[in-house]
Formats: structure tokens, sequence, C-alpha cells
């Protein structure tokens, strides 16, 4: 009965028309809380301590890091939207695939900005070919060739929809590049935040406020995705009314 | 540059990054709303022209 239940709901869920309500409703609330959280996440990351060696500096990391994250996963979700565009054919998830990458090259660009800025005054550089700077930059540059490959070929929907989705799920190589590559090549970048040889890397009084603002851009990303998706939904209604004019147009010119 | 103005000037690039997203978003959103509308408008035209070419073909 419950998997019935969640199938029901799956359904509703890639439903063009029953997402538009259900992510108009569900906005308020997604926003009232990403505001709540991002407040209390700024107010204890910087009650949090100054680190020894870094200063002040250390603060960049509660936005640097959640940004990093988003980044890379907004990839895997646009990597699973693939899977099911290529081989069962979803036409929502080629909606789903084609709004994140926008986002996630946003993300990606802030995340290496902010990088940036937090490498300057640790490491003395703003850019430096390492194997974790280059792997993200390289996520930024994939991103850009997939948000210029899908729009690229507008009228041919189906074969571009495609071919966006063999070009997503060929860049997912990349994602475990980023994610060990501060473990396989020497690094100027800090090893994992979180985990680390079993253990946790950062104390308490880090974590916590790192986890909290992570959760909220989380939820600013859901919220910028939802409007996205629906401006998608939107743009393909406007071309389906446009060509349902022209073709009564037609009709009644011949009549 | 001092420390702390590296760390504004991140937070900062963050924040306007996501208020910049955000507008461009509506905007779009906007736009995308007001297109189908008067759309929809348009087809609505179309069906009263129509009918009405249908019915001066019949009266004649």
């Amino acid at each position: 009965m419950e998997e019935v239940g969640e199938c029901k709901c799956w359904k509703r869920l890639v439903d063009p028309s029953q997402f538009m309500l259900m992510s108009e409703r569900a906005l308020l609330p997604l926003s009232v809380t990403a505001v709540f959280l991002l407040t209390l996440g700024l107010y204890l990351a910087f009650q949090s301590p100054v680190d020894y060696r870094q200063g002040v500096t250390v603060k960049i990391m509660f936005v640097h890091a959640p940004l990093a994250w988003i980044a890379v996963h907004c990839y895997t979700v646009m990597t699973i939207s693939a899977i099911r565009v290529l081989f069962w054919h979803r036409s929502f998830a080629s909606i789903v695939l084609k709004t994140a990458t926008p986002l996630g090259a946003i993300f990606t660009t802030l995340a290496l900005i902010t990088g940036s800025l937090w490498g300057r005054p640790v490491w003395g550089t703003w850019w430096e070919w390492d194997a974790r700077l280059a792997s993200m930059f390289i996520l930024f540059l994939i991103y850009v060739g997939i948000f210029a490959f899908s729009r690229a070929f507008e009228n041919a929907k189906i074969s571009a929809t495609r071919a966006t989705a063999i070009l997503t799920i060929f860049g997912f190589i990349n994602i475990p590049i980023i994610k060990f590559s501060v473990q396989w090549w020497n690094s100027l970048h800090q090893p994992a935040l979180i985990l680390y040889k079993g253990g946790f890397s950062v104390d308490s009084a880090i974590l916590m406020p790192l986890v909290l603002n992570a959760f909220a851009f989380a939820l600013v990303f859901v919220i910028f995705y939802f409007i996205a998706i629906q401006n998608e939904v939107l743009r393909q209604r406007v071309i389906a009314t446009q060509r349902l004019i022209a073709q009564k147009s037609l009709k009644a010119d011949m009549l | 540059m001092t420390h702390l103005q590296y760390v504004i000037m991140s937070y900062v690039t963050t924040f306007a990054g996501f208020g910049g997203m955000l507008i461009w978003l509506l905007v779009n959103k906007h736009r995308q709303r007001s297109a189908l509308q008067q759309l929809r408008q348009n087809n609505k035209n179309v069906t009263e022209t129509e009918d009405y070419d249908c019915n001066s073909f019949l009266d004649l």
C-alpha cells in the first residue's frame, strides 16, 4: 500500500500541472524556512571561534563549502535526470535536467569566487592550477557547455535533449575527481571538511553552523530550482499555445 | 586588504549572487506568465473570429 502511495506521489510530482500547483504551495513555507535558517546559520557562523592559523578568514568556509557541495550535488541530480531522459524518455526529467544547468553554473561560479577570496589571504594567491581548483573549473566549463548545447538546438527538441543527456552522463566522470582530488594528488586545498579518515575533521563549534548553512543553502537552491522548473513549464506552454494559434489561423485562412 | 575585508567580500558576493539569481528567475516568471496570458487572450479572439467566419459562411 505504501509503495502505491509513494508511486502516486511521485507521479504527481513529475506531472507538470501537478508540479506547478504543488511547488506554488510549497514556495512560501520553503522561503520562510530558508530565511530563518540563513539568519540562524550566519549568526552562528559569526559566533564560532576563529582559526588559530587562518584567523577570521575561516568564516569564508561557511559560504564557500555549502556553495561547492551544492554545485556538485546539482550535477548528480542532473545525471540522474539524464539517465531517466535517455533510458525512460521522461519529458519532465528533460525539464529538470535543462533548468538545473544555469543554477549549477552560478553556484559553481560563486564557489570559485569565494574560494579565490579565501585563497588570496591564506595561500597568497587568487588562483593555482591545483587538482581541486582545476576540477571545479572543469565542472563550471561542463555546466556552460551543457547550457549552450541544450539551447543550441531548440527546434530539434528530442535529439537536443538526448545529446544533452549523453553529454551530462559523460561529464559525471568529473564528480569523483572533484571529490577525491585532495586525496589522489598533492593539493593546496584542504582535505575533506566533515568526514576525513573515519572521523570529523572539524570541531563541533564550527561543524554546527557549517551544517546549518549547508542546509539553508540547499533550501535556497530548491526554491530557485522550483521557480526555474515553473518557468520552463510556462515557456513550453507559451510555445504550445503559439503553435495552436498558428494552426487555427492557418485553418481560418484556408476556409 | 585586511582579512575581514576578504570575509565581507565573499559574503557580499554570495548574497549578491543569490539576489541576482532570484530577480532573474522572478522576472523570467513574470514574462512567461504575461506572454501566456496574452496568447490565451489572442487564442480566444482567434476562436471568436473563426466562429464569426463560419457563421457568415453558413449565412451565405
